[in-house]
């Protein structure tokens, strides 16, 4: 594909998210989305030329959460263009900049696929994955706006719930390709340790509201909740830096 | 009674038991990451056999886990009593409310017991499950357990990627065939499990002892083996037949609970957020006070 390999397609698109960003906080609504659509647009193209960077078609590098992430963030961004006029785009964009910025210096090349990692589960798994941990950045991001600008309370919330769903979706697809692939739906692995412990955390989190007196304590959860995942995924994704690269 | 009751049953415990839940679980994963292959072994073997010894050899690195169980149990508890509970208010209060208000107000206690279900099924993995690995070589025997049929391996297709790609030499797929004595064919490759007489048949592969690759930017030590199994897949040599192919014979008794009950905590999950009226989500957000007897939509 005319993309693959040309990391061109990727500085443009985070510049396009910069430059939304700056719009945006210049109150030039208009503008900024137009430079969204345009780093989404092209942010999409680099991620579907990173599918030939081994030479032959292979979904695993599109998927990657590096790479990823910052692309979830843009399409919930948009989303929220077209479902709300006065969307807070703001803060989610300066989320969409922030992890494009990590993409720009992470090694581009793919990690060769395993057989057992060629399967739609993985890919559903680390499609579902990023989509969640773009809901639980989103939902702290609101969680600290309200715990700073105290207005707000509980604008984190729905995005956490869905986050949760969605995080619930990674975990579904993740035990079967674990199991299809290894034989165990649960791993006594970090990774898959992490991840347990980041959806126990979070549906303690979904229960705070419930709880008479505690309520309050809700948005500084979900907080906390986006430190975890941010810590838990990216001491991965920084280890994995080391792996054995190719293409790109 | 009641008051003991109530207490094993309220929010408050079910949220620090969660969180105490998932602190363990982050702290053992730390272990794990210093720890791979001691970890790993507990991938291939019940923890009633893998635990003890540790317990008593490197007790430092495997505390947590007594200790999860611990809490998993205790929040087990927790979820039936809260759920009875609420099941329970729901159908004293049932007489004029729609079956569909019903069903939606319910979802929230099934989600709970279908939580249950997972952790059942994962303790029954846990403590009853059995992993057997084979050597896979073409015209060897493969016997499955002493009441199976005996099959027989009649071909290993070792697939590689194009040699024009960067990933040649790689190993893109690997079909095996078993026949059974009516020379009747079962088809698996990586990932394409084939289940057989209750028993789930998965091609592994380990790599071969002294095997040298060329080009190696992660060589790890022995003691410090990584999950990353890139190499593993990858034949310097592409010879015909590659060697360290595995036959994995899986019994699970948790397999399709676990399945089952993710699956539908899934789905449920899903209608419930989408049939959320806008009210109820304010309410569940914390915007009105939820008091002991009151019947939340997302209450467990």
């Amino acid at each position: 594909m005319f993309t693959t390999g040309v990391h061109g397609w990727l500085y443009a698109a985070v510049g396009c998210y910069g430059i939304a960003w700056a719009l945006v906080g210049l109150h030039r609504q208009l503008f900024g989305r137009a430079a969204l659509v345009a780093g989404f647009l092209l942010q999409s193209l680099y991620l579907a030329g990173r599918g030939w960077l081994g030479g032959v078609f292979i979904a695993n590098p599109i998927v990657e959460g590096p790479f990823l992430l910052p692309w979830c963030l843009a399409a919930v961004s948009l989303l929220r263009c077209i479902d709300r006029s006065e969307a807070d785009l703001g803060g989610m964009l300066a989320l969409v900049v922030i992890f494009s910025l990590f993409a720009l210096f992470y090694p581009k090349g793919m990690i060769p696929p395993t057989p057992k990692k060629l399967t739609p589960w993985a890919i559903g798994f680390f499609l579902s994955e990023s989509m969640s941990h773009a809901l639980f950045y989103i939902s702290a991001l609101f969680a600290l706006q309200s715990l700073i600008a105290r207005k707000r309370p509980t604008a984190y919330f729905p995005w956490l719930a869905w986050g949760f769903v969605i995080y619930t979706v990674a975990q579904v697809t993740g035990a079967v390709w674990s199991f299809v692939g290894w034989g165990n739906t649960f791993s006594w692995g970090a990774r898959h340790l992490g991840s347990a412990a980041v959806w126990l955390f979070f549906a303690a989190a979904l229960h705070l509201p419930l709880i008479a007196g505690w309520k309050t304590k809700g948005a500084l959860m979900a907080v906390v909740g986006g430190l975890l995942v941010f810590y838990v995924s990216y001491s991965g994704y920084i280890r994995e830096m080391q792996f054995l690269r190719v293409g790109g | 009674m009641k008051t003991v009751w109530n207490a094993l049953g309220d929010t408050r415990l079910a949220f620090i038991l969660l969180l105490a839940a998932a602190a363990t679980l982050l702290t053992g994963s730390f272990y794990a990451a210093g720890n791979f292959t001691m970890f790993n072994q507990l991938n291939r073997m019940r923890l009633q056999d893998w635990l003890p010894a540790l317990m008593a050899d490197r007790p430092e690195a495997v505390w947590w886990i007594p200790l999860l169980f611990l809490i998993m149990a205790a929040l087990g508890v927790n979820i039936v009593i809260c759920a009875a509970n609420r099941v329970g208010r729901l159908i004293r209060r049932r007489r004029g409310m729609s079956s569909v208000r019903m069903l939606y107000l319910l979802m929230p206690s099934l989600i709970h017991f279908l939580f249950l279900m997972i952790m059942l099924g994962h303790l029954a993995t846990f403590t009853c499950a059995s992993w057997r690995t084979l050597p896979v070589a073409a015209g060897a025997a493969a016997t499955i357990d002493a009441d199976s049929a005996a099959y027989r391996i009649r071909a290993v297709d070792i697939q590689f990627f194009p040699a024009s790609s960067a990933l040649r030499n790689r190993i893109a797929q690997t079909a095996v065939t078993l026949v059974d004595a009516d020379d009747d064919p079962v088809r698996l490759a990586y990932a394409h499990p084939v289940c057989i007489d209750g028993h789930v048949l998965l091609l592994d592969r380990t790599r071969k002892k002294n095997a040298r690759l060329k080009n190696d930017r992660v060589s790890p030590p022995v003691d410090q083996e990584t999950c990353n199994k890139a190499n593993v897949y990858r034949e310097p040599d592409r010879p015909r037949e590659a060697g360290g192919q595995r036959l994995l014979i899986v019994s699970d008794p948790g397999l399709a609970v676990i399945i089952a009950g993710l699956s539908l905590m899934m789905v449920s999950m899903i209608v419930f957020l989408l049939l959320k009226p806008v009210s109820t989500g304010d309410r569940a957000a914390g915007t009105s006070h939820t008091s002991k007897t009151e019947i939340t939509p997302t209450g467990g």
